[in-house]
């Protein structure tokens, strides 16, 4: 054999060996132990120190505002507003006074921290938004609002306690003045020819009055008034009343519950369509679960005229009864719905005490 | 004379080399050979991970997405992006949510994530929510709407795990899907077969990033995070070997399903209340 | 000085390349989607393997199949084959995250995943045609040893291995070695590209590479690049010598060329068929694909096809050598093929894992994968290429002068 070919094959006999050599100091050494692949990387990965410690955790120096938290609806974490606790004395720590001014010196002396401080959101409006805003796919369990429409440039913190939002409504500024039941049937003569003497309309097309809400009255009273909501009669009736009567007209038909005898009650054909377009589409947050409605400016719907709620719905999807949140509702009706809707509500009856005593 | 004393001299020189390498070879040899049969463990004999009060051959860990709980309120992906340290950006996602819409009448959904630009949140009211759906079907006619929130589904045939050419990515006794990033060469092979698009390439760091189910924190006995934060009880985990867990009583409670079945990957993360088009 | 400009440059900012770039997109794409994993470097990266592979085919003709008419290209084409064998890792490294764990895929190699046979297969090949293009050269090596000067007398020496053996029963042993490496070096080309083909087409997460024949295509369409590619180059330094290339030789190419190049054309169209003729779920976000983002990429792949098959069919049927059509044919294959490649790659990429919507990768000027990366890395082998030619002049008539016969090689 040829002098080159020797050397070839003894270069390549030797450049294989070093291979060889080589891969076995270069392999790490806990490679292979489990598997193809570096045994020692499970422990490494399991090592991080975890950053969120869970609401639990904070109890045992926010003792307070956890049993509030705790005891509310509420199930957002401490840390989905709060931030991450991190480095934030966790379960261990022993307790410190919680008050603003030493909190965080203290914190600091003793564990030799200054990232432990947790975030204080002032931007409550957006923050709270981040779950409650009313956009599509949101469960109808959810509550929900439009901001602009519920409180308008107000934080959520004027009237709800961010810990416990089911502790409501006490801050909540009056619509309107309370007005005088006696007055108000006093000049209630003028309506019963359309709505009844007892509040229950004579037509399908007019609303029954009677028990409901009375901020809702004194809203629709307004806007008839000042012509943003049009209808040639009640423009016409409403340019008469002052402030005062519409205060009165509106605390007597909210007083009134005698005639809701009257409402004949039907057979509930359509009932299962209706409950299921009612969660869907959330209707229930606002007018409440059985139509009877928790909040004085939302109207209660129980027992309502059915074509007068069609119109209604109507006037909200064309435009014409301009109302933020309701239009955008009913635009997202098709006409199915609409007559579905007005069926269910229109056969609704107050049924609970609850509900009663509510009108 | 003189011209043959070079010759000699790199003769020698040359033969010293050899030797030194041929030592050296037969020490490596000899470890090679000699040392192998006290060294080579098998692998079902091999010590578990020094991990301090956890065995992994005592769990086996499962997810499980109950969509119709969903609220879409996203802290699930703010919290593991701050646990995780994921870059904070609309193209990089160890969990994200999804939206479908069934507008008008339409068999077909439309589509949405968080990560789409109209989706960042641009108010500065809150650091730790970067990302906001938007109201983006106001006053359309949605017939149905619902979120899903994604994850990768740590398979227990896992192609991503298939693919990778250097052992860089695998999954462990008890069901997690991890990567070992002090390993990986960043060949981005991985984040070509995850049918799942759970897999995403971090660039400051060279290598490709996961969810990890958040592998330091359950084998601390914490949930991850995403499930800690959920406020919605959207997100279930737990120990498929003790039957009081979240997950064992999720799985016989509810009828469920899997992501893209078809593709014989079988993922350990379970849905309920999702609908066909979703995938 | 040199710092007050670096500073200027850098405040103009122009330079500053981000760390990711990201995909506009339509429809509904995973989040993670929309920075695509696999850009330019991996079009180029399988079309330089696609020309080493071709190229070494074309050598094969005259030194495995003896056909002699492919004689004054053969050893070009080596040296071709050897210039981009060596680029080939070039890409790839610049695409990894982490380079310098590059050789982790041979020290402790995953077996179920196709890059690891890559790794094998490609440090393989490189050695295959190193040995075969040393033997194919040993004798000029010799004979420039015994002539050359200083360093690069040195470096001749060096590759001689200390032995100056020209005798006729040494040639016989290089003739018969070089003889057995170009056989396993057939299998081993089409093994390189095949499995390329199998890199895209094992993957199910993705529909558009999801195909049993993707490494047929691979393969075939590398052949053709190859060919292409030579005859490029054989009219290039012929012009450049100053000699008019051999009619015969181009003939051969050109029907080369033709035979390949229908094969080709007739899978990749056998395979668009097949899919629409199915018309399985997700053919419509397939065509919305062929008809969004990758219009224009399919229009020129398929338009620079059919004008080189048009050509090419012309100028055999009427038994023309047309050098210039000729080169014309040849640059277009080799345009249809880049784009086949980016239709592949980036086209399998830009269609959403979701089946719900599209990605619109168009590709950043600087950076690592930038266009100006993507025509350097490029360019480099035919730098290489020049500098082997200068080392080891292939050409027939410069071996006569030297009183070589390498003809007998």
């Amino acid at each position: 054999m040829p002098k080159h070919i020797v050397r070839l094959i003894t270069l390549l006999v030797v450049a294989v060996i070093l291979a060889i050599v080589a891969r076995f100091y270069l392999v790490p050494h806990s490679y292979y132990r489990y598997g193809n692949y570096r045994g020692n990387a499970v422990a490494e990965i399991a090592r991080d120190p975890p950053l969120y410690k869970g609401s639990r955790s904070c109890a045992s120096c926010h003792r307070r505002i956890f049993n509030q938290w705790s005891a509310s609806a509420h199930r957002v974490q401490c840390e989905d507003c709060h931030g991450p606790s991190g480095d934030h004395p966790g379960m261990d720590a022993p307790p410190l006074p919680i008050n603003p001014d030493t909190h965080q010196l203290l914190m600091q002396e003793r564990y030799r921290i200054a990232t432990g401080r947790m975030q204080m959101p002032t931007n409550t409006a957006h923050l709270c938004l981040q779950c409650h805003a009313s956009i599509a796919g949101r469960p109808a369990t959810q509550p929900q609002v439009i901001a602009s429409v519920h409180a308008g440039t107000q934080q959520c913190a004027a009237c709800h306690d961010v810990h416990s939002p089911k502790i409501v409504f006490p801050a909540v500024p009056q619509v309107a003045s309370m007005g005088s039941a006696a007055s108000g049937r006093a000049a209630s003569a003028a309506c019963a020819a359309c709505h009844g003497a007892t509040g229950i309309s004579v037509s399908p097309m007019w609303p029954n009055l009677a028990g409901q809400q009375r901020a809702y009255v004194v809203r629709a009273l307004e806007s008839y008034r000042t012509g943003k909501r049009k209808a040639a009669p009640m423009n016409m009736m409403a340019a008469a009343l002052s402030d005062t009567q519409i205060a009165n007209l509106a605390a007597y038909f909210s007083s009134l519950t005698a005639g809701r005898a009257a409402v004949q009650v039907q057979a509930r054909r359509n009932v299962p369509a209706g409950v299921r377009l009612v969660s869907a589409k959330a209707c229930a947050t606002c007018h409440g679960p059985n139509g009877s409605s928790s909040n004085p400016v939302v109207p209660n719907l129980a027992g309502q005229k059915q074509a007068y709620l069609v119109s209604a719905l109507d006037a909200y999807r064309s435009g014409s009864r301009p109302e933020a949140l309701m239009s955008r509702v009913a635009r997202g009706l098709t006409d199915g719905d609409v007559r579905r809707l007005s069926l269910y509500y229109s056969k609704l009856q107050c049924a609970d005490a609850a509900c009663k005593e509510a009108r | 004379m003189t011209e043959k004393t070079p010759a000699v001299e790199r003769r020698k020189v040359l033969r010293v080399i050899a030797g030194a390498v041929a030592a050296a070879c037969g020490a490596t040899a000899l470890r090679l050979f000699g040392g192998s049969a006290k060294a080579a463990i098998r692998p079902a004999d091999a010590p578990p991970p020094a991990i301090p009060g956890y065995d992994w051959t005592k769990h086996r860990w499962a997810f499980g997405v109950d969509a119709t709980r969903c609220i879409g309120c996203l802290s699930c992906v703010a919290a593991c992006k701050n646990e995780n340290s994921v870059p904070r950006d609309t193209h990089h996602f160890r969990t994200w949510v999804e939206r479908y819409a069934y507008l008008n009448g339409s068999d077909e959904p439309v589509v949405d994530s968080q990560s789409e630009p109209d989706a960042l949140s641009t108010s500065p009211g809150n650091p730790t929510y970067p990302y906001r759906f938007p109201d983006r079907y106001g006053d359309q006619v949605v017939d149905k709407a619902f979120f899903v929130p994604k994850l990768c589904n740590h398979c227990s045939n896992p192609p991503c795990v298939q693919v990778c050419p250097v052992g860089a990515t695998f999954r462990t006794k008890d069901g997690v899907v991890l990567i070992d990033q002090d390993y990986c060469i960043g060949c981005r092979y991985c984040v070509q077969a995850c049918p799942y698009g759970a897999r995403t390439f971090n660039e400051a760091m060279g290598v490709t990033d996961k969810c990890t189910w958040c592998y330091h924190r359950i084998t601390k006995g914490l949930k991850p995070a995403c499930v800690e934060v959920c406020p919605a009880g959207a997100r279930v985990f737990g120990d498929l070997n003790d039957p009081q867990s979240d997950i064992s009583v999720f799985l016989r409670e509810n009828r469920v399903n899997v992501l893209k079945p078809e593709m014989g990957t079988h993922p350990n993360v379970y849905y309920v209340g999702i609908d066909r088009s979703v995938r | 000085m040199m710092s007050v400009a670096m500073t200027a440059v850098a405040r103009m900012g122009w330079w500053h390349v981000p760390l990711f770039h990201a995909s506009p997109f339509t429809g509904y794409v995973y989040p993670n989607e929309t920075i695509i994993p696999w850009s330019g470097l991996i079009v180029v990266y399988p079309y330089i393997t696609g020309l080493v592979a071709g190229a070494f085919i074309v050598s094969s003709f005259y030194h495995v199949f003896g056909m002699n008419q492919f004689k004054p290209v053969a050893r070009l084409a080596l040296l071709t084959a050897l210039a981009f064998v060596i680029c080939v890792p070039v890409p790839l490294l610049l695409h990894l995250g982490h380079p310098e764990r590059a050789l982790e895929a041979m020290i402790t190699p995953h077996w179920s995943s196709a890059f690891v046979a890559f790794s094998y297969v490609i440090s393989f090949y490189i050695c295959v045609l190193l040995l075969e293009t040393w033997f194919a050269f040993r004798a000029d090596i010799v004979a420039m040893a015994a002539r050359g000067r200083g360093l690069r007398g040195l470096f001749y020496r060096v590759l001689t291995l200390g032995s100056d053996d020209v005798s006729e029963h040494a040639l016989a042993y290089d003739h018969r070695w070089a003889y057995v490496l170009a056989v396993i070096g057939i299998p081993s080309a089409a093994l390189l590209h095949g499995y390329v083909g199998f890199v895209f087409g094992s993957l199910k997460s993705r529909q558009w590479w999801s195909s049993d024949l993707m490494p047929i295509i691979f393969l075939f369409s590398a052949v053709v690049s190859g060919v292409a590619l030579l005859i490029l180059l054989y009219i290039a330094v012929s012009r450049i010598r100053g000699l008019e290339p051999d009619k015969r030789c181009l003939r051969g190419l050109a029907a080369a060329l033709w035979s390949f190049l229908i094969f080709v054309l007739v899978i990749e169209a056998l395979e668009y068929v097949t899919m629409f003729y199915r018309a399985e779920e997700g053919v419509g976000m397939i065509k919305a694909l062929m008809r969004g983002p990758l219009e224009d990429w399919l229009l020129i792949q398929w338009g620079g096809s059919l004008v080189a098959l048009l050509l090419l069919t012309w100028l055999l049927a009427f038994r023309r050598t047309g050098v210039f059509a000729l080169a014309v044919a040849a640059a277009l294959v080799l345009i249809e093929v880049f784009c086949m490649r980016w239709n592949v790659v980036i086209g399998g990429q830009e269609l959403s894992k979701t089946m719900r919507g599209l990605i619109y990768y168009s590709p950043p000027i600087l950076g690592r994968d930038g266009v100006i990366a993507l025509v350097m890395i490029l360019i480099l082998p035919l730098l290489f290429l020049w500098l082997f030619v200068r080392l080891f002049p292939p050409w027939d008539d410069m071996a006569a002068e030297r009183g070589l016969d390498v003809n007998e090689i």
